[in-house]
């Protein structure tokens, strides 16, 4: 359905990001059941309506999808966030740290800043799509790569390109993800 | 030989040069890259100049170039050219069938005639010449000199 | 023999690749031609036009992903060339080698068998240079 020139789903985006950005996390129509939902529920949502059954339909093109919805979500997070940074990369960092704690994405931490080689590391702790998870062949956190790939991009404006170079579903207890200024 | 055959018979040798360039086997990525596109311009470019010249000639209407039944080249008033390709296919698989039934050898050319009009197709490499005029026209007589 | 090659060697090979995307934008009505990496990032592009890289690249991923279930369904194995028609225009897309697609965008007024035959011709060239390059 499009309304005023805006779909559903975008109508109820703006809701939700409306929502983050007041820091209002109580939530209407949940009296009983709270604002929290128990995070193999994000993980049906992320693995399998984001992930085996997009696979279904695209193929290969399933990484690209979720990669380029995380960026979405990410440029959205950099752009309430860039405005209160003064463009100043360890506050803007220190503020995407904060929210992704208080969304419980992950623990953020920056690992390598090379500015003059144009690359950065962040490590995501508890990483939210993959805790839990063991035993894939590839890191599969594409949508938590995509997500760090926009928030990067919207500081330096600038295109990125991020790869999750670690993965706790791996193996690596952690997620590490490598975003090149390009 | 007269000038139509003569420009088929260059187009030909293109189209084989290309073709041969493309067989190459070889370490030397970059210089076949570069050789086999410039192989298929000089091709691609004298089909286009041909289609361009043809319809120079007294009596022909339209001229195109197809390939798989997609428009690759065109001049002149060409009817409904997506039709014309499914055309163009239609026929090639049945003089196909005839290739194989009556041993005729690899399909040069079709001509259908109708009662106001006619249309000759004309094999090139992978590209199919079509040659559209009035059903009167000599084409033969007309293409046999450049008019341009 | 070993994987990791020389910078110059992948330089010389950036710039045939240039060469392809501008020989495939000197065809009538060619727009834009773009090698898309299989996270959906362009990696090169010519164009003739503003366009969110972002977005195209993710689209022509999952267009064309979505286009090779589609032949697998139907028992057609792999897909070769995803061609869409619009109202204003084709983009067509192949895939190259490991994931890497070629993507090019064309005005209505492109002849879609000159484009295709150019793409056709030019895929096998592409997968040489990426094998190689990998």
């Amino acid at each position: 359905m499009i309304q005023n020139n805006r779909t559903d789903y975008q109508i109820a985006q703006q809701q939700i990001f409306d929502s983050i950005i007041s820091g209002e996390f109580g939530i209407e129509n949940r009296e009983d059941l709270g604002p929290m939902v128990p995070i193999r529920l994000f993980q049906v949502l992320r693995m399998v309506a984001m992930g085996s059954n997009v696979e279904d339909m695209l193929g290969n093109g399933a990484p690209a999808l979720v990669y380029h919805s995380g960026q979405g979500l990410g440029q959205a997070i950099g752009q309430i966030v860039v405005e209160k940074a003064n463009k100043d990369l360890e506050t803007y960092v220190g503020k995407i740290e904060q929210l992704c704690r208080h969304l419980s994405i992950g623990l953020l931490v920056p690992e390598k800043v090379d500015l003059s080689a144009g690359v950065l590391e962040l490590r995501v702790d508890e990483c939210v799509s993959c805790a839990g998870v063991h035993d894939v062949s590839a890191p599969i956190c594409h949508f938590e790569a995509g997500m760090v790939g926009g928030i990067v991009k919207t500081f330096f404006d600038r295109n990125v390109r991020a790869t999750e170079t670690k993965c706790n579903a791996v193996g690596d207890k952690t997620c590490l993800i490598r975003v090149d200024l390009l | 030989m007269h000038w139509f055959e003569s420009q088929l018979l260059t187009l030909h040798q293109l189209a084989e040069a290309y073709n041969f360039s493309q067989t190459q086997k070889g370490n030397d990525i970059l210089n076949m890259s570069e050789q086999g596109r410039q192989k298929r311009a000089a091709f691609i470019e004298a089909v286009q100049a041909l289609v361009n010249r043809v319809i120079d000639s007294s009596g022909v209407t339209a001229c195109a170039a197809y390939h798989d039944g997609l428009i690759l080249a065109q001049s002149g008033k060409t009817p409904d050219t997506d039709a014309l390709g499914a055309l163009i296919q239609e026929s090639i698989r049945v003089a196909q069938k005839g290739e194989a039934i009556l041993n005729l050898g690899a399909i040069q050319q079709i001509v259908i005639v109708g009662d106001l009009n006619k249309i000759a197709m004309i094999t090139v490499g992978p590209i199919t010449l079509c040659v559209l005029s009035p059903k009167q026209t000599n084409l033969a007589l007309s293409l046999s000199q450049y008019n341009g | 023999m070993s994987n990791i090659q020389s910078i110059e060697f992948r330089r010389s090979h950036s710039g045939e690749i240039d060469s392809i995307l501008r020989n495939l934008m000197s065809l009538q009505g060619v727009t834009a031609a773009a090698i898309v990496d299989s996270d959906g990032l362009v990696t090169h592009i010519h164009r003739d036009f503003e366009v969110n890289t972002d977005a195209l690249g993710a689209s022509v991923q999952i267009v064309f992903g979505a286009a090779s279930k589609a032949a697998r369904h139907v028992g057609h194995n792999l897909a070769n060339i995803v061609i869409c028609e619009n109202t204003e225009g084709y983009v067509l897309l192949a895939p190259i080698e490991a994931g890497f697609m070629l993507a090019l965008v064309t005005e209505r007024e492109a002849l879609l068998g000159r484009v295709r035959f150019e793409l056709k011709e030019t895929i096998p060239v592409l997968k040489k240079l990426f094998a190689s390059f990998l």
